[in-house]
């Protein structure tokens, strides 16, 4: 079986939620900056709580947030 | 330029105190395991005090200025990326610390079952005070377990 990642458009939702910061993103999921930063550059992999979380407060389906693809 | 979090740097500073605790009292450590020279119960309970209080002193010091340097950091929360890293590190100290009792009480075992030298090095260390032998591995193991922890945040950059 082909090996798969989990990637994510984090980044890209960010600006255009009116270039909302990772500070701003991490409070309102309720984990660090540090944390938000990790999952963004894709070196952290979160909890489905968090990524719906993540999903919720840009208002967009799962799947428009994180994609899992093959690498 | 790196970004840390408040466990990050709590981290580096363990281990910043756990290696000067090392160089305070290494040499001490190191002579009673190898050197020929008798050392009575109580000096060694004594060195075990020093290191203890030294230990506790230093993290409550250093962590206190830490958190006045970052508060906002020191007042957050645990989140998941965080207690993930934290439980895989408390395994890496675990086993080192399960192992290193074992070996303990097996030396202990074995200095009741068989008669060693004092005179020779190799053997002096199996005859040194358990109670040392087990600070040292409480040390290895917390230092083990700061490590991993630190691995796991530095590998993401």
């Amino acid at each position: 079986m082909a090996e798969y990642k989990i990637k994510n458009n984090i980044r890209e939702l960010r600006f255009f939620a009116n270039e909302m910061t990772q500070q701003a993103l991490a409070e309102k999921v309720g984990v660090s900056r540090q944390t938000v930063m990790s999952i963004e550059k894709g070196k952290y992999s979160p909890s489905l709580e968090v990524a719906f979380k993540i999903a919720l407060v840009f208002d967009q389906p799962f799947e428009r947030v994180f994609q899992y693809v093959p690498t | 330029m790196i970004i840390m979090s408040f466990r990050e740097k709590s981290l580096w500073v363990s281990i910043l105190i756990s290696l000067i605790i090392a160089s305070m009292y290494g040499d001490n450590i190191y002579a009673i395991f190898f050197s020929s020279v008798e050392v009575s119960s109580k000096q060694t309970v004594n060195l075990i005090n020093r290191i203890v209080i030294a230990f506790i002193i230093l993290e409550i010091v250093l962590h206190i200025a830490l958190a006045m340097d970052d508060q906002e950091g020191a007042s957050g929360k645990e989140d998941e990326r965080e207690r993930r890293y934290r439980l895989l590190a408390n395994n890496s100290g675990y086993w080192l610390l399960s192992i290193g009792l074992i070996l303990c009480v097996v030396l202990q075992m074995a200095t009741v079952q068989f008669s060693f030298e004092q005179t020779e090095v190799s053997q002096r260390f199996i005859l040194a005070p358990i109670e040392l032998k087990l600070v040292v591995v409480f040390w290895l193991s917390e230092v083990v377990r700061f490590s991993h922890e630190i691995y796991l945040y530095r590998k993401e950059d």
